[in-house]
């Protein structure tokens, strides 16, 4: 009789054992993966660290790498340190070229405005023969980082160089996810200072 | 029952595959800060990182010194250092070094 009961499971529903397996990995997963089930609050964790200092309290953004270079779709990759009692940031960042090229300075341009910022390297090194690793830094206003983060539209980063220029650009998916996040930690900042 | 019993058992023996230095082990999940060390140096304006990975521990790239981390930022007076390890089902797993100085 149960084998007749079985047979007769209608079309497009599970058999009871199996509804009864997906329950279970449901509970294991909200059970092991609880990050998974809330809201972005918790994620911004993945996002900034922050430590307390002598001076104040020294915020860190997590190295963002969905900028890429529109013709040879090469990363940058940059990173936020801000200290609250100044109210500048130091932005480094990453680009990679075939040849060495030093930055003059680091441009971030949104619809409406573009700030330009002078880069100081730290280093130039060859990777796998025919990549050379830009590291440079640079110092932006605080309320600037805010304002590019703020952007509606995915906003360009430009690297410009003695005799060229590299435009990095980010997908709208990617920006609305990210550039969004970003923002709200510093606005989180700004209300603490 | 028996594929469950087959998958958990499946995720246990990946457990032991992408296995990464941590202070407390999650064989299905885990991402865990920890302190790596401190200095006797005051003031700290810039943070480093450094990370290297593993996949299914097979694979594992990577330069997670804390010279690697002081470099990135320009660091040379070292304040703290903390590690941020992450690792999903033995088949991927992340170790991140943080450093604070100026």
């Amino acid at each position: 009789m149960a084998n007749d009961k079985r047979e007769g499971t209608p079309a497009g529903t599970f058999p009871l054992g199996v509804k009864r397996e997906i329950s279970l990995i449901i509970l294991l997963l909200i059970a092991f993966f609880p990050s998974s089930f809330t809201g972005s609050a918790q994620k911004l964790s993945n996002y900034y660290t922050a430590a307390i200092m002598d001076s104040g309290m020294l915020y860190f953004f997590f190295p963002l790498d969905d900028f890429q270079e529109d013709v040879s779709r090469s990363p940058l990759i940059f990173d936020i340190s801000y200290l609250s009692s100044r109210d500048s940031a130091t932005v480094n960042f990453s680009y990679f070229l075939s040849s060495a090229d030093p930055a003059v300075s680091l441009v971030l341009r949104t619809g409406e405005g573009e700030t330009v910022c002078k880069a100081t390297k730290l280093f130039i090194d060859l990777e796998n023969h025919q990549k050379w690793h830009h590291r440079f830094s640079t110092t932006v206003l605080l309320s600037d980082l805010a304002y590019f983060f703020r952007s509606v539209l995915p906003p360009e980063i430009l690297i410009k160089t003695k005799d060229s220029h590299y435009t990095y650009t980010i997908k709208k998916c990617r920006w609305k996810k990210h550039g969004s996040i970003v923002s709200v930690i510093i606005e989180m900042i700004q209300t603490n200072s | 029952m028996k594929k469950l019993m087959v998958l958990l058992i499946g995720v246990f023996f990946l457990a032991g595959c992408a296995v990464v230095k941590t202070p407390l082990t999650g064989f299905i999940y885990s991402d865990v800060k920890a302190p790596f060390a401190v200095t006797s140096n005051t003031g700290a304006d810039r943070v480093g990182t450094a990370e290297a990975t593993s996949i299914l521990g097979i694979v594992a790239l990577g330069d997670a010194s804390i010279d690697a981390a002081a470099k990135s930022a320009g660091i040379t007076k070292i304040h703290h250092v903390d590690e941020h390890v992450t690792g999903i089902l033995g088949i991927y797993a992340r170790y991140k070094v943080v450093v604070y100085g100026e």
